[in-house]
């Protein structure tokens, strides 16, 4: 070969455009690849470059363009060095950029999923058993300005390397491909496809702009010498890629509805790569036909893939492997057979053509296919799930961009919903700003949560029932939780107030509410007014299914929005804890009232009446109880003896005027009534009966206990005066005190009854009586003496009239003989009153005739039988016929007798016999 | 005491009996006590100690803890070392129950068991005690509770 320096020259130039080609490459996929990847793509052009051009100077060289043998590979010119011919070396360098650029086509049909040492494994095998053996095949002896490939010497004709570069980079592509299979979430069960957005489109049209550029080196230097031909094979080149473009976005754009960016990339691309087999023999206007049609075959194969699940990332194969195909096929269809001047007939170029694109397909796809399916056994040719999601720029680099920085905080917060988190910040980036808007975002976020979720916690704890009312009386979103326990009612946010307490008040209640309530909004009304009105600050409601009654509370709270009132904060309290405390307080109360009462009652009361009432009353409550423990007849039966038996209890009390046992009787009678009413009765009603009847019990044991501290009151008081009395050793004195006090009782008697009386009591010898005796004669004495005044004297006037003293006259006595003692009242008053006891025993009910044969020995009787007083006037000292059945009792206690005359109008003689003790 | 606590005493009773044999029993009408205890055969004396001070006994007649026994232990010896560990037993129980409602304060000892008509039975009840009186299949039995309040 006679080549120029110029020839040389114009050869590292267009390597040099050639290597432009990588860049270009290196934007174009990285700009079409999502950008979590776009490192790692990135990294793949550069290294495949590398790597490829290492593989080819070591062997690929040789084996593309050794020494033939036999036309299927070269045999010398491994790990290639310069010889005595310099244009060897810018050969060398020409053809290492064109096996690189086979191989980089590959990074990017396999681009967001292969793992980088795999790749590198792939690239390997390209550069030194794809593209070195096919390569030969077509080109090779160029070396030594012949043809020795067996295909070159059958006449098949690829200019610039359509099937040799492009469609081998295409086939290894397909071959990754189907090993590897298609992205993540690219497909659809229903075989729809996920559109998967490149990360940066402008890099990527710079890129094919690049490409384009280079390939005026790619297609203009493959004359491998600076000549003639150069300048059209350029301007064929340039023109098959602009009709590629635009003829890929006059069918596509209708046929997509858009103007698609990748029309125009794969557009110009196609077209290229269909002028490369045949920029040297065709004509202009067939250049435009042949670059349109690779361009529209690029443009829109990406589809026919697509049906077939084959996920080619930046269309890499239908750019490079089917309008490589095309472009091959064109030289046969378009060449000019003169220039191509290698004997055949078109049909003949046109059946080596295709005979050269299919062999070529064949060992490019079987021997990269099985290569790959090798290595993939070895070095999966895949990364893992968990990788591919998080990019391969992480996850085979360890190289972050902010927008992978800012993702992963955005992907650990929708995993740990930790508010906490921020997204670092790049400084004057747009992702930075973003970041930095998104944590504001969040600041606020977060600020809001935390305050509701403290709003809510207090909700959720507090006591009290908090909510708030719109101008519907309708319950907000947010009330704190005692609400639901207070109201007994779930779910109340939405529900209407009034709705929600009707069911629980009276129909009065109800209407003075729901004319309540609009007075909350009305903001015309004054407030302090309308508080006041609150029919709701203290009500009784009943829940349904509990008998109880409920006291609540709910106090309001006007919210102002301005001047208008937007909502009314509740508070409803459960008052009912406060109102039985309330209540028992004021039993207590009432209670220490009665005993108040009871105690002054008391006071004035006969002790030996009060000791009477306390015995009848326990023995009626012991009979009481004996009839439930007894248990005669039906509980209803039971509750009618016991109905009695407390309504002659309560009787008893009034007739003593004891309000405080009046009102417990009261009670328990009401009880038993209720018990009575109800149906069915169990027994286990009868528990609280048993309570009260307890508590009664109670009552009456402080009763006792009551009437015992007086009586031991009075017994100090008088053992105080027999101390002082025995000190002056004179018994005489100790009877005198009692006898003093027992005058000055009759005169008092008398005074309030307007008589007058004098006591004679100097043989009143108490000190024949033992202590015991003494106790029991000296209440004797008081009630003979009390029933005298009361009874038996009569007042000044009458006594004037019967012609008696106007003071009358009462002798005590006490004298001892043969044992006994014997104790005497004498007066001279009016006797036994038979007429007056007569009347008194008829009014209760004896028969006429059974009275009208009493004689003095059964007035007697009648009188002492305890059912009968003749006094007038119920009064605290008589009235009650209670006191001389009392002394019978005390005589009986005593083991005496007693024996009573009287003359009416005259006198009355009480004898009380007795034996004597030893003092 | 209250009657919400008294109904407790007959709810415990019942579902002891309910729980154990299938068959609650019947209560009867409930009546107090102060200084005389109603004791039947065999009595089971739990005292109890803590702001309740007091006590509590079961006294049944000799059937029922026969058939108790039967049902129970599955043993229809009618031995009395049996019966008495069976009243303690069931006495302690119905304590325990008890202990639930009124809360750990109400400290209960272990039963004493007794047979026959001792006197000194009430002793440890704080007067008034309340008597619920009740059948079982027709036999007789009694709760006696007397709590300070």
């Amino acid at each position: 070969m006679n080549l120029q320096p110029v020839d040389s020259l114009w050869i590292m130039v267009a390597s040099a455009l050639v290597f432009v080609m990588q860049g270009g490459f290196a934007l174009l996929e990285s700009g079409v690849t999502r950008s979590k990847n776009s490192i790692n793509v990135a990294i793949k052009n550069l290294t495949d470059l590398g790597i490829s051009l290492m593989v080819y100077w070591g062997v690929g060289f040789g084996l593309m363009f050794g020494v033939s043998f036999f036309g299927l590979i070269g045999s010398d010119h491994f790990v290639f060095h310069t010889t005595a011919i310099p244009w060897k070396g810018a050969f060398f360098v020409f053809q290492a950029m064109f096996c690189s650029t086979a191989a980089t086509i590959v990074s990017g049909a396999v681009a967001e999923r292969m793992r980088f040492s795999a790749y590198i494994l792939v690239t390997i095998i390209i550069s030194f058993a794809i593209y070195p053996v096919i390569g030969h095949w077509i080109w090779g002896g160029a070396l030594f300005g012949e043809v020795q490939g067996w295909l070159g010497r059958l006449g098949f004709v690829d200019f610039a390397g359509s099937t040799v570069v492009h469609s081998v980079g295409g086939w290894v592509s397909l071959s990754a491909l189907l090993v590897l299979g298609p992205r993540l979430g690219r497909y659809n069960p229903d075989n729809s496809v996920n559109p998967i957005s490149g990360s940066n489109i402008p890099n990527a049209v710079t890129g094919v702009i690049l490409l384009w550029f280079g390939w005026f080196g790619f297609n203009g230097g493959s004359t491998l010498a600076m000549n003639d031909a150069v300048p059209g094979i350029i301007l064929r080149t340039v023109m098959a890629a602009a009709a590629g473009m635009t003829a890929a976005l006059a069918v596509g754009w209708p046929a997509l509805k858009v103007a698609d960016v990748s029309l125009v990339i794969n557009g110009s691309v196609g077209g290229l790569v269909a002028i490369t087999a045949n920029a040297h023999v065709v004509h202009e206007p067939e250049s435009v036909l042949i670059g349109a049609v690779g361009g529209i075959i690029a443009a829109l194969g990406g589809k026919l893939l697509d049906r077939v699940r084959i996920d080619d990332a930046v269309s890499a194969i239908p750019a490079h492997l089917f309008a490589g195909i095309w472009g091959t096929l064109a030289v046969g269809l378009f060449g000019d057979l003169d220039i191509l001047d290698n004997g055949l007939n078109r049909l003949q170029q046109i059946g080596v053509q295709s005979l050269g694109i299919g062999v070529a397909g064949l060992w490019a796809l079987m021997v990269s296919y099985a290569l790959i399916w090798v290595v993939d056994k070895i070095i999966p040719l895949r990364v893992t799930e968990e990788d591919e999601i998080e990019g391969l720029n992480s996850a085979e680099h360890g190289a972050t961009t902010e927008i992978y920085d800012l993702y992963k905080t955005l992907d650990e917060q929708s995993k740990t919903g930790d508010l906490n988190l921020r997204a670092p910040v790049e400084p004057f980036t747009e992702v930075g700003q973003i970041a930095s808007m998104y944590n504001k975002v969040l600041d606020h976020l977060q600020q809001n949560v935390v305050a509701k979720s403290e709003y809510t916690s207090i909700l959720d704890n507090v006591n009290e029932g908090l909510f708030l009312i719109d101008r519907d009386f309708v319950i907000g979103p947010y009330y704190s939780g005692a609400m639901e326990a207070i109201f007994r009612t779930k779910d109340l946010a939405g529900q209407s107030f009034s709705q929600l307490l009707n069911p629980l008040i009276g129909t009065d209640l109800i209407k003075t509410m729901e004319d309540f309530l609009p007075m909350l909004f009305d903001e015309k009304l004054d407030w302090k007014s309308v508080r006041r009105l609150n029919p709701l600050s203290r009500f009784t409601v009943k829940y349904p299914g509990d008998s109880e009654d409920y006291v609540l509370s709910v106090t309001f709270q006007r919210l102002m929005d301005g001047s208008s009132v937007n909502r009314v904060m509740g508070v409803a309290r459960d008052l009912t804890e406060q109102a039985r405390l309330e209540q028992s307080m004021d039993q207590v109360r009432r209670e220490k009232e009665s005993e108040m009462d009871l105690f002054y009652k008391i006071l004035h009361m006969d002790p030996s009446m009060l000791a009477e009432f306390v015995h009848d009353f326990d023995s009626k409550l012991e009979k009481m109880n004996l009839v439930l423990e007894k248990q005669q007849g039906s509980p209803r039966d039971v509750l009618k003896s016991l109905g009695r038996l407390a309504h002659g209890l309560k009787g008893e009390a009034a007739l003593l005027e004891l309000d405080f046992i009046v009102e417990a009787t009261h009670r328990l009678e009401s009880l038993i009534d209720r018990l009575r009413k109800k149906s069915p009765l169990e027994n286990a009603d009868f528990l609280n009966l048993t309570i009260k009847m307890s508590e009664l019990q109670q009552t009456g044991q402080r009763m006792r206990h009551f009437l015992e501290r007086i009586e031991s009151f009075k017994n100090a008081f008088l053992d105080q005066e027999s101390v002082k009395a025995a000190s002056e050793t004179s018994l005489e004195t100790a009877t005198e005190g009692f006898v003093a006090k027992l005058t000055k009782l009759a005169e008092r008697i008398a005074r309030d009854k307007g008589k007058e009386v004098s006591v004679d009591a100097e043989h009143l010898r108490l000190n024949l009586l033992s202590p015991s005796t003494l106790k029991i004669v000296k209440d004797i004495l008081v009630q003979l003496v009390r029933n005298s005044v009361v009874h038996g004297i009569e007042d000044p006037n009458t006594r004037i009239h019967r012609g008696k003293n106007r003071t009358g006259k009462i002798r005590l006595e006490i004298k001892a003989e043969d044992g006994f003692v014997e104790l005497r009242c004498q007066d001279d008053g009016q006797g036994l009153d038979v007429a007056a006891l007569r009347k008194r025993a008829l009014e209760s009910g004896k028969s006429p005739a059974e009275v009208s044969r009493w004689g003095r020995a059964d007035y007697l009787r009648y009188a002492f039988s305890g059912d009968v007083s003749t006094a007038e006037v119920v009064d605290q000292a008589a009235g009650r016929g209670l006191g001389m059945s009392w002394v019978r009792e005390q005589i009986k206690n005593l083991g005496g007798k007693i024996s009573v005359t009287f003359r009416e109008a005259a006198m009355m003689d009480i004898r009380i016999r007795f034996p004597q003790e030893d003092r | 005491m209250t009657e919400t606590e008294l109904r407790h005493f007959i709810d415990t009773v019942f579902n002891y009996f309910q729980q154990l044999t299938g068959q609650g029993p019947q209560m009867g009408l409930p009546y107090i006590k102060n200084q005389d205890s109603v004791v039947m055969d065999f009595t089971g004396l739990i005292g109890i100690s803590g702001p309740r001070k007091g006590g509590i006994y079961l006294t049944t007649k000799r059937d029922l803890l026969v058939k108790m026994t039967q049902i129970v232990l599955g043993d229809s010896s009618g031995d009395d070392q049996v019966l008495l560990d069976m009243v303690g037993e069931m006495a302690n129980t119905i304590a325990g129950n008890l202990q639930k409602y009124f809360g750990a304060d109400f400290q209960i000892s272990v039963p004493i068991v007794v047979s026959g008509k001792p006197t000194d039975v009430s002793l440890r009840l704080k007067p008034p005690s309340f008597v619920i009186p009740f059948s079982w299949e027709g036999m007789k039995a009694c709760l006696v509770a007397g709590l300070e309040s």
